[in-house]
């Protein structure tokens, strides 16, 4: 069964198109990865079906139409978090996570004992309790990365969209928050859906891949099936080599641009 | 739910900073009942120093109604005022032992021109906060995007050559009516001038703010000179006063500041969720464009309602909401009601040195805000540089 299902989706942006049709079938309780060099339509693609930017076709999630559902509906059902999200320094953590709760309150915002009790098991839940007086600014890259991570669990949607999660992380803290993330996939029975630049870190952690060139979805399916030598030298237009790795998960190579390469050194 | 395991007990308990309430340590050992437990002492965590907020800032408006109401010209004994404030309250009968006199002067001098201050103050420092809110920019206030001069020059124009205030639009005082359009006007050119010209930044959009501040400032006080031909009439405008205090004052400003000040304070939490960016805000079940619309008319209208019954009184809406966040932290919640209490004190005080300072003349209001207010501006632009893009 789908959890998330977009037909034939196109974006255009400021009148330039930049998705031309995007299919995507993603099963319930699985992480996929949507894949593609700069400027393919990875950003718009989870943005529109976030249901933040207005599309054409059809996006589907959990058997619901996306474009017909109000904000607050939409967002008892999927939470996004962008690329940079935005962490008011002054706020402390409990204050953040606890506006993931926005579209479970009333107008005025009153928040029940359910609501409290969701963010703090949300806070214990990513090992926050003791951050949960700190101030976001305070707050390392890597802490940064839980806190909004807990706040998109407050918010108890099914399908979570992640914008390159790993941007500027160094390597235990890529590794250390991607592997939280499949633990709350599988946990929680959360969907996922994310773009990752880092095509092996997709490989190790994705069930299903899509890979996007200039807004059109070029190849789909497993690891090993999308991530071929040629097709990434095509689309990327880099010299790479893909190895076999862990659970025989490709892992991609970029190989170094060796001078007067026929002749030798 | 983390299970209820004792070592999530114990992390969050020594999250909880200060000594924890009896009732919640007894507790902890229990099972589900240790759960519950723990979650009322984060809860009231959060709410045990906001309520000491409230009430300390409660406590301090009190304290500086009372001071501005014994305070000033005619000398008026400090013991009776108290009472006699006190015996204005509804059921309250209390003998004062002030003469009718100092009674007459407590009564229709000092209490309505102390009352429309805190009024004034409340409504501008509010407005400050919301506007910083819904543009997400510290330095947004009445005074610095344009609706402060928007409202007093849409004013102006009603008194000049529309007539005056007698006028009305549907049982709506034309001037407040004409201050409340000019006010949002003041704010949307500034809004669309920052983002014409620098893609609606932290800088430009203030720049964009003073710019049509100081155009329409100059073009009010051309207008008002040469209809006046009286110039302190002028400066009293411009800088503001609360000279012309009274109770009919107070009761035109009253239902505005009602209305502006229940919206805004109702739109606390979608403040907090706009801090996040549109975006985030989108995605989490709120309107972005809805929200800031219906916060920025609110809160040009306590602008407009503040500038229709005393001019333009700068610095207010800056200062207090920038020194209520030092103190609450950036949560609207309470950040907004703090800073009507906050910005209701200040202005009283501001008020009171402007009367007395230099007795029996009256220096203009703004005259005493800005001296406070500019070189906190300096202090708050050196605090944030950096985070400018």
């Amino acid at each position: 069964m789908s959890a998330v299902k977009a037909v034939g989706v196109r974006v255009a942006l400021d009148r330039k198109p930049i998705l031309h049709g995007v299919d995507l079938a993603v099963a319930a309780g699985s992480w996929h990865a949507v894949l593609g060099p700069n400027g393919a339509g990875k950003s718009t693609l989870l943005k529109a079906i976030a249901g933040i930017l207005p599309h054409d076709g059809e996006i589907q999630v959990g058997g619901q139409i996306v474009g017909k559902l109000s904000a607050k509906q939409r967002a008892r059902l999927i939470a996004y978090l962008p690329q940079q999200p935005q962490l008011p320094g002054d706020m402390t953590v409990a204050e953040y996570v606890r506006l993931g709760r926005t579209p479970h309150l009333g107008y005025l915002g009153v928040e029940s004992g359910t609501d409290r009790v969701v963010v703090d098991s949300a806070l214990v839940r990513l090992d926050l309790t003791t951050f949960a007086a700190r101030r976001l600014g305070t707050l390392s890259g890597g802490e940064r990365q839980r806190v909004v991570l807990a706040r998109a669990l407050a918010q108890q949607a099914g399908v979570l969209l992640l914008d390159e999660p790993t941007t500027a992380l160094d390597l235990g803290h890529q590794q250390h928050v991607l592997d939280l993330v499949d633990e709350l996939r599988a946990s929680e029975g959360l969907t996922v859906i994310s773009t990752l630049h880092d095509l092996s870190l997709a490989a190790q952690y994705a069930d299903g891949l899509t890979l996007l060139v200039a807004g059109e979805a070029v190849a789909r399916g497993t690891a090993r099936e999308v991530l071929t030598e040629q097709r990434i030298a095509e689309h990327y237009g880099a010299r790479i080599r893909v190895f076999e790795g862990e659970d025989g998960r490709p892992v991609v190579h970029l190989i170094r641009r060796r001078r007067n390469e026929p002749h030798g050194e | 739910m983390g299970s209820g395991e004792p070592g999530a007990v114990a992390r969050r308990e020594s999250a909880v900073d200060g000594p924890m309430p009896p009732t919640v340590a007894k507790t902890v050992g229990g099972a589900s009942a240790e759960q519950v437990g723990v979650d009322r002492s984060s809860v009231s965590h959060r709410l045990a120093r906001p309520t000491l907020a409230l009430l300390s800032a409660t406590a301090v408006l009190l304290l500086a109604v009372l001071i501005a109401s014994f305070g000033g010209a005619a000398d008026l004994p400090l013991a009776g005022t108290a009472a006699a404030l006190l015996d204005e309250l509804p059921f309250v009968h209390i003998t004062t032992g002030l003469t009718p006199v100092q009674r007459g002067v407590l009564d229709q001098i000092r209490l309505p021109r102390v009352v429309l201050a805190t009024l004034v103050g409340a409504l501008l420092a509010q407005a400050g906060a919301a506007y910083q809110g819904v543009f997400r920019n510290p330095l947004s206030d009445s005074g610095t995007i344009g609706a402060s001069a928007g409202a007093g020059m849409a004013a102006t124009l009603v008194i000049v050559y529309g007539g005056g205030a007698e006028h009305s639009v549907a049982g709506i005082g034309a001037v407040p009516l004409a201050a409340f359009v000019g006010g949002l006007a003041g704010v949307l050119t500034s809004y669309i001038l920052g983002t014409l010209v620098g893609r609606g930044g932290t800088a430009s959009l203030i720049l964009a703010g003073v710019a049509v501040s100081s155009f329409v400032g100059s073009v009010q006080a051309f207008v008002m000179q040469s209809s006046t031909a009286d110039v302190k009439q002028v400066y009293t405008w411009l800088f503001g006063s609360f000279t012309a205090a009274d109770w009919g004052l107070v009761r035109l400003a009253l239902p505005y500041a009602a209305i502006s000040v229940l919206i805004v304070t109702l739109h606390a939490r979608h403040l907090d969720v706009l801090a996040l960016g549109d975006d985030e805000a989108a995605t989490l079940g709120l309107n972005p464009v809805r929200t800031r619309l219906i916060v920025l008319a609110a809160a040009s209208l306590a602008t407009a309602t503040a500038v229709a019954v005393s001019g333009i009184i700068g610095f207010v809406g800056l200062v207090v909401p920038h020194v209520v966040r030092r103190v609450a932290g950036p949560g609207h919640r309470l950040l907004l009601p703090l800073s009507l209490l906050v910005g209701g004190a200040f202005l009283v005080l501001a008020d009171l040195l402007a009367r007395t300072v230099l007795a029996p003349a009256e220096l203009p209001i703004g005259v005493v805000t800005s001296f406070v207010g500019a070189p906190f501006f300096i202090l708050i632009l050196r605090a944030t540089r950096g985070r400018d893009r």
